[in-house]
């Protein structure tokens, strides 16, 4: 579809690669579940000096929550690329009806 | 019992004559009871190998996610609406790369944390043999000096545990401190806003040096962000939503969290916002210094704008990196230097009038014309510290003799710490010639990557030194011969 206003679309495509976003942000999300499951931060695995124990953990909830972020903006991203889609599609639908109508 | 307590028992157990004969049995019997390093070994090599793992599933994520954004979405849809979508994807595909790259720090940090704790432990458990062997010996000399190398192992396996955990607790704390993206935590950014706000850097050298925003602008932009009154609140939106790319919102961003009013910051975006789809112009006129490179060489790279250096006149160090330190927090006060509030002014953007305003900024700071006087006190140096910096950063700085390289290496990890979060510390360096007499200057350490400090000379310039310069009385790398040794930093409280 080509619109004078300077955007072109293909609709399906579109929802094609929504899926592709949301598929990406689903496996995102997988990365902080592996990072929660890891032992939890204490001296008796990472030792007892210079509070190692603290840093890690500051590191590892710094990264589950930098990861989950990641994976929401893109899951967001996926469900307007969706809602674009859908709109631009049934948008295309209408103005054909018209037509349609005109010419019967 | 510490290590103090070691080494006095190894002394002790030196001890010839009755008292070492007395001594040198309960000297064991404390290196026995003494408990080995902790840490578990296979644990954190497991660790290790999930970190690795992810590294390599977000490598190809990111390739994925990076197609999506600059060859998929593109072939399929053109519009306005696909350009702010494909900001976001954009973002994405950043935060992977740099998240592999973090990843991969840990996975190695990790192996190499288990290798130090297991070679501390094995040390240890070596120690404690000998010391066993020793206690069941009959003849004192040869029970003596099993002992004494059994002790010296277990000191050993101490320092080496005590060495290989400091050092990763500083990579844990500083890979920590580059989760940007969710230092927004303000509850009125979606997911989307923060990642791009979080991944915008300036254009001219890799990405992941050229961020704008630091973990600590991210931090003060968002309570500033999430303390703002319904009106003001939607200003700022307003502003945000017609920003025309990810660097102009992230400049009105760190207005906001060096705590300019809504008012100041809603003049200064009018001003830039002819210019906000231009990122080269944006970084040449709202910050001082940016990172062609992403070597941390002992190379100096002049700091200029149009040409003109950021260098001092006269004896005003402190002032002149003070200025520009300012300059590096607040993207209005180096709006206002290098163009004098008319960005469309040929005259008041030039090399000459921008020298003439960071003159004028510096004896403003200095207190008096820059030819006049020898510098500025220690004491004249916190102010200024806590007058131009400070108010942008929050913070309050004092000042910290380090009169050792001891005292520096002590310090060293708060310095980094500041740094990365967005706060500059002013470095003093001193030097004596063969008569004894003392020269001092200030520099600003404005960085921190794998262990170096960025420093801005307000010679005009700047340049990487590594911990052991900094630690050690070699940073005539960064200034000259003169000015080789660290004799006290300016740290935010």
């Amino acid at each position: 579809m080509t619109v004078d206003t300077g955007y072109q679309v293909d609709p399906t495509a579109l929802h094609k690669y929504a899926g592709t976003a949301q598929d990406e942000a689903a496996r995102i999300a997988g990365y902080p579940t592996r990072m929660r499951m890891l032992t939890c931060p204490s001296a008796d695995v990472l030792g007892e000096h210079a509070d190692i124990a603290a840093a890690y953990g500051g590191f590892l909830n710094a990264w589950v929550e930098e990861y989950e972020l990641t994976s929401q903006a893109l899951a967001e991203t996926s469900t307007k690329l969706d809602a674009s889609a859908t709109q631009y599609g049934t948008q295309d639908r209408l103005h054909a009806d018209s037509f349609d109508r005109a010419v019967r | 019992m510490d290590r103090g307590d070691l080494e006095k028992w190894r002394k002790m157990a030196g001890l010839g004559g009755l008292l070492g004969r007395v001594v040198l049995p309960r000297a064991i019997d404390a290196y026995l009871g003494f408990p080995g390093p902790k840490g578990n070994p296979g644990e954190l090599r497991g660790m290790a190998g999930t970190y690795g793992g992810i590294a390599t599933d977000a490598d190809g994520a990111q390739a994925d996610v990076d197609k999506l954004a600059k060859s998929d979405l593109p072939q399929v849809w053109v519009g306005q609406a696909q350009e702010r979508a494909c900001e976001v994807i954009g973002a994405v595909a950043f935060e992977l790369e740099h998240s592999v790259t973090v990843m991969t720090k840990a996975r190695a940090e990790l192996d190499q944390l288990a290798d130090g704790i297991e070679a501390a432990q094995h040390s240890h458990a070596s120690g404690k043999e000998a010391l066993h062997q020793a206690r069941n010996e009959g003849d004192f000399d040869r029970k003596q000096s099993i002992a004494i190398a059994g002790m010296d192992q277990v000191i050993a396996g101490y320092d080496q545990a005590k060495a290989t955990q400091e050092a990763s607790a500083r990579v844990f704390t500083d890979l920590a401190a580059q989760a940007r993206a969710s230092q927004l935590d303000s509850s009125h950014l979606d997911a989307a806003d923060k990642l791009v706000l979080g991944q915008s850097a300036v254009p001219g050298g890799p990405h992941d040096v050229n961020i704008i925003m630091s973990a600590g602008d991210a931090e003060r932009a968002s309570t500033k962000l999430d303390a703002l009154n319904d009106a003001d609140r939607a200003r700022f939106d307003e502003l945000l939503d017609e920003a025309r790319s990810p660097q102009e919102k992230a400049y009105l961003m760190r207005a906001l969290a060096a705590g300019h009013s809504i008012d100041e910051i809603a003049e200064f975006g009018a001003k830039i916002h002819p210019y906000g789809d231009d990122p080269e112009w944006l970084r040449d006129h709202l910050q001082p210094i940016y990172n062609t490179t992403d070597e941390t060489t002992g190379q100096t790279i002049p700091t200029t704008y149009a040409g003109a250096k950021w260098e001092q006149t006269g004896g005003t160090c402190v002032a002149a990196s003070s200025v520009t330190a300012r300059a590096v927090v607040d993207p209005l006060y180096a709006f206002q230097l290098t163009t004098g509030g008319n960005p469309g002014d040929p005259a008041s953007t030039s090399a000459d009038a921008f020298e003439e305003r960071f003159l004028h900024e510096t004896e403003r700071v200095y207190g008096r014309p820059a030819n006049e006087g020898s510098g500025m006190s220690k004491d004249e140096g916190e102010d200024a510290a806590n007058d131009e910096i400070g108010p942008a950063t929050g913070a309050e700085y004092e000042f910290h003799d380090l009169d050792s390289p001891e005292d520096r290496r002590g310090i060293f990890n708060d310095v980094a710490e500041s740094v990365d979060e967005g706060r500059p510390v002013p470095v003093q360096v001193e030097g004596f010639d063969d008569e004894g007499h003392r020269s001092g200057h200030q520099m600003m350490i404005i960085g921190h990557e794998d262990g170096m400090l960025q420093i801005y000379n307000p010679w005009g310039h700047t340049v990487w030194v590594s911990e052991d310069d900094f630690v050690n009385g070699h940073m005539e790398g960064a200034s000259d011969s003169r000015l080789p040794t660290v004799d006290g930093v300016h740290l935010p409280k």
